[in-house]
């Protein structure tokens, strides 16, 4: 289950509002490569699982990407606070805004509304863990594109962690990956028995 | 830790048709704040962008 | 240690033990991963208790709820502008 801890994973406080950065950094909380993707696509494919530990890394990293998503909506919030109409036009903002408001609401950049199309959770498990692999890239190269729309120093700063711990997570589902592997090439032994399903693969 | 690397240079390919990311191996940890700034603990996954 | 330093420090030691553990669910048998993990969560675990004790409950249905009132719905929250530190005062920009 889950448990909220009243911080964030890293702070996020950002002195100047912009609205038209607020349009393209929403995209990493309900874009197609966004976090609360990411969270779902691990969550959702840690029961279909078959070693302990990627059980736990698609359980933890899953887990992580909920603090992400916070973090994105976190500084579209505070990109997006105390504005007026002249401001909201001139940034493009304007159509987001007869939608949600100053809200923070899952949608990508281009505003189409969050969906499960974006991820997969095949029930394989090599085949997902690929698809996380892409899905970790993917997300760093949206964090690539959104640092080169910014200067600002308080805004690139959590880009960047955010865009680190993309890379460092596919570091870590490619070591599950070799887990998994190994698993079904039954290489190894290992402790947990092989359930009756997997056998004669 | 003189002579640690952080990963094997020659990864053991089994079969066609997979994708290999080298396992890490500790060797250093990052100062602790540094880590945070640089969003990891682990120098050798650091990647600077820009 | 005032309410940004004790924060700064527990965001700190909280990561380091999250890029720990995701390292140690893949190399379950690192002793010298083990050993420092350990190190960061003793070390979190008593700023956590201490800024609990100074500046209210860091969880909703775990943390003691040390005066009168329920102070866990306090203001500011983390995703207000006034809750969070700079993490600015650069050591070394890279």
């Amino acid at each position: 289950m889950w448990i909220y801890e009243k911080k964030q994973e890293f702070p996020v406080k950002i002195k100047t509002q912009n609205p038209a950065l607020a349009k393209l950094i929403i995209t990493q909380y309900g874009g197609p490569d966004g976090e609360l993707g990411a969270s779902l696509r691990y969550l959702s494919q840690r029961y279909s699982a078959v070693t302990p530990q990627s059980k736990a890394i698609l359980n933890d990293i899953g887990t992580e990407e909920l603090a992400h998503l916070e973090m994105i909506g976190t500084m579209c919030h505070q990109l997006s606070r105390d504005l007026d109409p002249d401001e909201i036009k001139k940034a493009g903002f304007d159509s987001y805004f007869v939608d949600h408001g100053c809200g923070v609401y899952p949608a990508s950049a281009a505003g189409v509304p969050f969906t499960a199309a974006y991820f997969q959770s095949k029930g394989d498990p090599l085949t997902d863990l690929y698809e996380n692999l892409a899905a970790e890239q993917k997300a760093r190269s949206t964090y690539e594109y959104l640092m080169k729309m910014t200067d600002d120093p308080d805004v690139l700063e959590p880009l960047r962690f955010l865009r680190e711990r993309e890379i460092v997570h596919f570091q870590r589902f490619g070591e599950a990956l070799e887990g998994v592997r190994e698993y079904l090439d039954q290489k190894r032994q290992f402790v947990m028995p092989m359930p009756e399903s997997m056998k004669d693969k | 830790m003189a002579d640690c690397t952080p990963f094997d240079k020659t990864i053991t390919v089994t079969k066609l048709a997979q994708a290999y990311v080298p396992i890490q191996k500790l060797c250093t940890l990052m100062e602790p704040t540094q880590a945070l700034l640089a969003g990891t603990v682990f120098p050798e996954l650091v990647d600077i962008y820009k | 240690m005032d309410r940004d330093s004790i924060l700064k420090r527990l965001t700190v030691l909280d990561f380091l033990a999250v890029d720990l553990q995701l390292y140690l669910d893949s190399h379950p048998d690192c002793k010298e991963g083990i050993k420092k993990y350990n190190e960061v969560v003793n070390e979190a675990d008593g700023l956590r208790e201490q800024y609990e004790n100074l500046y209210g409950p860091l969880f909703s249905y775990r943390s003691y709820s040390k005066k009168d009132q329920f102070n866990w719905t306090d203001d500011p929250w983390p995703w207000e502008m006034c809750f969070n530190f700079d993490i600015a005062e650069k050591e070394a920009e890279n």
